[in-house]
């Protein structure tokens, strides 16, 4: 018996029912993606409330911004909403006091590699960092890129980076520490120096 | 730079390397996994090789070191029953990512794949469980290392349980010997105490005060399993433990499930395909034992493979969804159907039971509960949503309502079909908080309308607004409600789509003004163009017909070789994506379908029949309506019929219409209209509406001015347009059919009809001339060009 074993949609699918209005997208992206988005809203928050929170502002956003925007690569865009949501809900638990000791969120690591605050002005600055993050990331490796995006997209721990990669945090911390000196010097590059 | 504006600029990357880091992440997970496998199975095979040597605490010892503290913590651990759900769903999931996020989402990081989650289901769903309390389940944990499933249940007094079940206990009276032992003068009981079924026997007891009361603990062996049960209660004085255990009830899982079902009580029964299992999915609404006349709202899977007699014993065995049934009803419902509709607030599941006779709410369920009393203001509020959700219901031509409950406002809605031109309205309405009516619209194609005894200028508006709007696009074919949305400023909007030949527009008007708001805001309109134009010749995309105009529901009766009808079921054949529907039956006879039309359950539009096993359907009785309707039966090895019925939407060929027009059908005898579809978009609608004729006649034509393609097209001949195929069903020489031609290039008079009746019998499969003649029609024609033909 031809039996189907759909029960989870494809990216194209969910977005076709955010096309025609239908609640039911907001279940499917749920669904399919809770997990995942979990994980991106966790390692910035910490709490489980937030959190939850969170998923439940990223599917409102989704579904007032699609249609009429069409991602193209539907868990990035989800990812990028939630970790935006994320970060302003951290903000906001910051300017009260409630950040954690224990957050993970690599913040202050970005210091390390941090452009010269005396740069050209913010927007002008903005736009160089994305243009040189971009190009550092095209002309890595793909496991440069793997812990980088780890570390300062999804927030991971070092500890959970050496896991997945399954070596040790010490390797994890000296090619961070490489990767690192290496945007120090493609911005010092751009006359925008640390 | 601050770095927290740097850090969000991190975030700013391309999909492109988004989607790459996906893919290796997968990756790697895959690969670890696989290395955590091999290292398993190596550590059991070195425990193996020592233990033969007899060097077990050695081998121990490694077994431990495959533990340590790099491995995740062994326990799968499940916070209520919708978490179950979901791990259910995960089961059957084929996104490798898509599992791997959930596995590693799961608390205590147990679970690392799908015959993990496959188990945990299989261990939750066959332990038997000992019902002391009534509440929800708050904990499923599974711990591998230490063998033991525990179930934490909270009731809404305060009370909860505990209950652990030692699963790696081999000899369990020995244990109960030592535990027993071991408690000494401790244990309160003098004697183990059992169940009268001998089911449950506990060995001890043990009663302290805890933080809010007492607790009591309890250690004995149910079905075999030795199991340590914890009672958090308000007051132990009060629990008699003998007592207590003539009460409970054993049942086959902590996961709710359904009496005892039989098909042979079944009255009334869907089935659709549910494509997120492997399994049928049936819902149901049925008497069953041991409760005649009790009726049953719910959901289960069975396996399709199974014979009918499996059905019988075993529908339930699985997971049976959200809803349930607990046994105690209103007594009401005993003796008389019930209107059941399924409300879906937020995610919880609300099943409401409306009196047939009276349309009153006489019982309503949250999650499958009954409930019995709630929060005082949220009683009232939800009184006045299901009053008005009656009233709603109680108009025959409803097709659906619903309440739901977002932002603060409840909302009722309802869509109904009301005939003619007017074909369905849509009606939803906002309650605040406070319960108050805060707004509430009607609208229908074309057209939107405020009901009269509700002043509200917003909605006036709204409406003067959209009139300015079907006056600026004269042209415009339509209005399509798309919905009603909720703004993060708390302000309630229209989504709507003006349909003009060219091009769809999507319409969006706030109705309220937004919670801070000092004034009422101005409404907004934003056309935009969502789509590209449409093709004007003959391209037309079906996806874009309306759901009302297809058919969708059908019924199979399988009569047995003596006639008798032995089985029924129903399925809105078209909610599912390949329009399917399986039938395994175990013996012979007779299988009729019947298709009925989406909009009216009651409007039969074809039929099929067949006999016997490998038979070929032979449609009778059937309107040529040209949907791809393929019906297919055969008997397979173990002579279960089956039966394969796959239907497309209701659909005319593009391409068979050229030309504008717009046709009613109606019936000459009640001067009714019965149906009237339109070219170019081919609505198509029949209903049973009673509506005048001289009243709809005129007025008719200013409505579809506002729904015509366009005003200028040549009219074609009607012999050219309009052609009646097939016989409707139950038509008999007193019965015809009229269809009322307007010609819109000559201001909307009637330029011809078409009909047939006593004294002129229609000629079925030709075309029809002009004539008054007495008419009844019940279903569907067919529209097309006569060189399609």
């Amino acid at each position: 018996m031809a039996q189907q074993k759909n029960s989870i949609l494809t990216d194209e699918q969910i977005i076709d029912l955010y096309f025609a209005r239908e609640e039911r997208a907001i279940a499917e992206t749920d669904k399919k993606y809770s997990g995942y988005l979990h994980t991106v809203a966790y390692n910035i928050l910490t709490n489980e409330q937030d959190v939850e929170e969170c998923l439940q502002d990223t599917y409102l956003r989704t579904w007032n911004t699609v249609p009429p925007e069409r991602p193209s690569v539907f868990h990035a865009f989800l990812a990028k909403i939630t970790r935006n949501l994320s970060l302003n809900r951290y903000d906001m638990r910051k300017r009260k006091g409630r950040v954690p000791r224990e957050a993970v969120c690599p913040m202050d690591e970005v210091q390390d590699f941090l452009p010269d605050p005396n740069g050209p002005d913010d927007d002008v600055l903005a736009h160089t960092v994305r243009r040189v993050v971009a190009k550092f990331l095209q002309d890595t490796t793909d496991r440069r890129m793997y812990i980088f995006v780890s570390r300062f997209f999804y927030s991971f721990t070092v500890s959970q980076i050496a896991k997945r990669l399954g070596c040790s945090t010490s390797t994890v911390n000296k090619e961070l520490a490489e990767i690192k000196r290496e945007l120090r010097d493609r911005f010092a590059k751009e006359g925008i120096g640390v | 730079m601050k770095k927290e504006r740097f850090f969000r600029l991190l975030g700013d990357l391309d999909d492109q390397v988004l989607d790459k880091y996906r893919q290796m992440d997968l990756q790697l997970s895959r690969k670890a996994l696989r290395k955590k496998r091999a290292l398993r199975a190596l550590i059991i095979a070195a425990c193996l090789a020592l233990l033969i040597g007899a060097c077990v605490p050695v081998g121990m010892m490694i077994a431990q070191l495959g533990n340590g503290p790099s491995d995740p913590p062994p326990t799968i651990s499940l916070q209520s029953l919708a978490e179950l759900e979901t791990m259910r769903e995960m089961v059957d999931c084929e996104d490798e990512q898509v599992l791997l996020d959930y596995l590693h989402g799961i608390t205590g990081g147990g679970a690392e794949s799908r015959q993990d989650l496959i188990d945990f289901l299989n261990l939750v769903d066959n332990t038997p469980y000992a019902r002391f309390i009534d509440g929800e389940i708050t904990g499923l944990t599974y711990n591998k290392t230490d063998e033991y499933f525990s179930v934490s249940v909270e009731a809404d007094d305060g009370e909860s349980m505990y209950v652990s079940y030692e699963l790696g206990i081999s000899d369990v009276e020995k244990q109960m010997e030592k535990a027993t032992r071991k408690l000494g003068r401790k244990n309160l009981l003098s004697a183990p105490l059992a169940t009268e079924d001998g089911r449950l026997t506990l060995y001890t007891e043990t009663r302290e005060p805890s933080a809010n009361g007492d607790v009591i603990r309890w250690q004995g062996v149910l079905d075999g399993i030795a199991v340590y049960i914890v009672y958090w209660v308000g007051d132990a004085d009060a629990i008699d433990t003998a007592a207590l255990l003539e009460s409970i009830e054993i049942v086959v899982s902590v996961v709710p499930q359904f009496p005892q079902f039989s098909w042979a009580n079944t009255t009334f029964g869907t089935f659709v395909e549910n494509p997120k299992y492997e399994r049928y999915c049936v819902i149901y609404e049925s008497y069953s034992e041991p409760n005649p006349w009790v009726w049953m709202n719910g959901e289960g899977y069975i396996d399709p493979e199974a014979p009918l007699s499996y059905f019988a014993n075993d529908l339930f065995s699985a997971d049976i969804g959200s809803l349930n049934y607990e046994g105690t009803w209103p007594q009401t419902l005993k003796t008389q159907a019930a209107h059941v509709y399924e409300i879906r607030e937020n995610r919880a599941s609300y099943t409401v039971y409306l009196d047939a006779a009276t349309d009153a709410m006489i019982g309503w369920e949250i999650g499958g509960e009954a409930q019995t009393s709630v929060a005082a203001s949220e009683q009232e509020m939800m009184d006045l949503a299901y009053a008005y959700l009656a009233s709603c219901v109680s108009d025959p031509h409803v097709y659906t309502a619903q309440v739901t409950k977002e932002d603060g406002y409840t909302i009722c809605s309802y869509v109904r079909y009301v005939g003619s031109v007017q074909t369905c309205d849509a009606l939803t309405a906002y309650f605040d908080s406070e319960g108050a009516l805060d707004s509430i619209l009607w609208g229908y194609l074309g057209a939107f309308r405020r009901l009269e005894e509700i002043p509200d200028a917003l909605i006036d508006t709204v409406r003067a607004d959209l009139t300015d709007l079907g006056r600026q696009y004269a042209e415009t074919i339509g209005i399509e409600i798309r919905g009603l949305h909720i703004a993060p400023d708390g302000r309630v909007a229209l989504d709507c789509s003006i349909i003009r030949p060219e091009a769809e527009y999507q319409y969006l008007a706030y109705l309220t003004e937004a919670k801070d708001a000092q004034e009422t805001e101005p409404v907004v309109t934003e056309p935009i163009t969502t789509q590209p134009p449409r093709e004007t010749e003959s391209q037309i995309d079906w996806n874009d017909v309306p759901e009302f105009v297809k058919l969708g529901y059908l019924n199979v009766l399988v009569y047995d070789e003596a006639g008798d009808l032995v089985y029924r079921m129903s399925a809105e054949a078209l909610e599912n994506a390949e329009n399917k529907l399986y039938l395994d039956y175990v013996s012979g006879g007779t299988v009729v379908v019947e298709f009925y039309a989406a909009y009216n359950r009651s409007q039969k539009v074809s039929q099929y029949r067949c006999e016997g096993y490998n038979a070929t359907m032979e449609r009778i009785d059937v309107f040529e309506i040209n949907s791809d309707v393929t019906v297919d039966v055969q008997a397979d090895y173990y002579h279960y019929l089956r039966m394969t019925v796959q239907m497309d939407a209701l659909q005319i060929k593009e391409g068979t219409v050229r030309e504008n027009g717009f046709v009613l059908i109606g019936d000459h005898d009640n001067s009714n209209i019965e149906g009237w579809a339109m070219w170019k978009r081919l609505y198509i609608c029949l209903t049973t509406e009673l509506l005048d004729l001289d009243e709809v006649h005129h007025p008719s034509y200013e409505d579809y001015l506002a729904l015509k393609a366009s005003v200028d097209a040549e009219w074609l001949p009607m012999t050219e347009v309009v052609k009646i195929m097939g016989k409707p069903h139950g038509y008999d020489s007193a019965a015809g059919m009229r269809i009322f031609v307007w010609n819109t290039a000559d201001g909307g008079q009637v330029c011809a009809w078409l009909s047939s009746g006593e004294s002129e019998p229609i000629q079925w499969n030709q075309i029809l001339t002009a004539d008054y003649g007495n008419a009844r029609v019940t279903s569907v024609v067919y529209y097309g060009s006569l060189e399609q033909q």
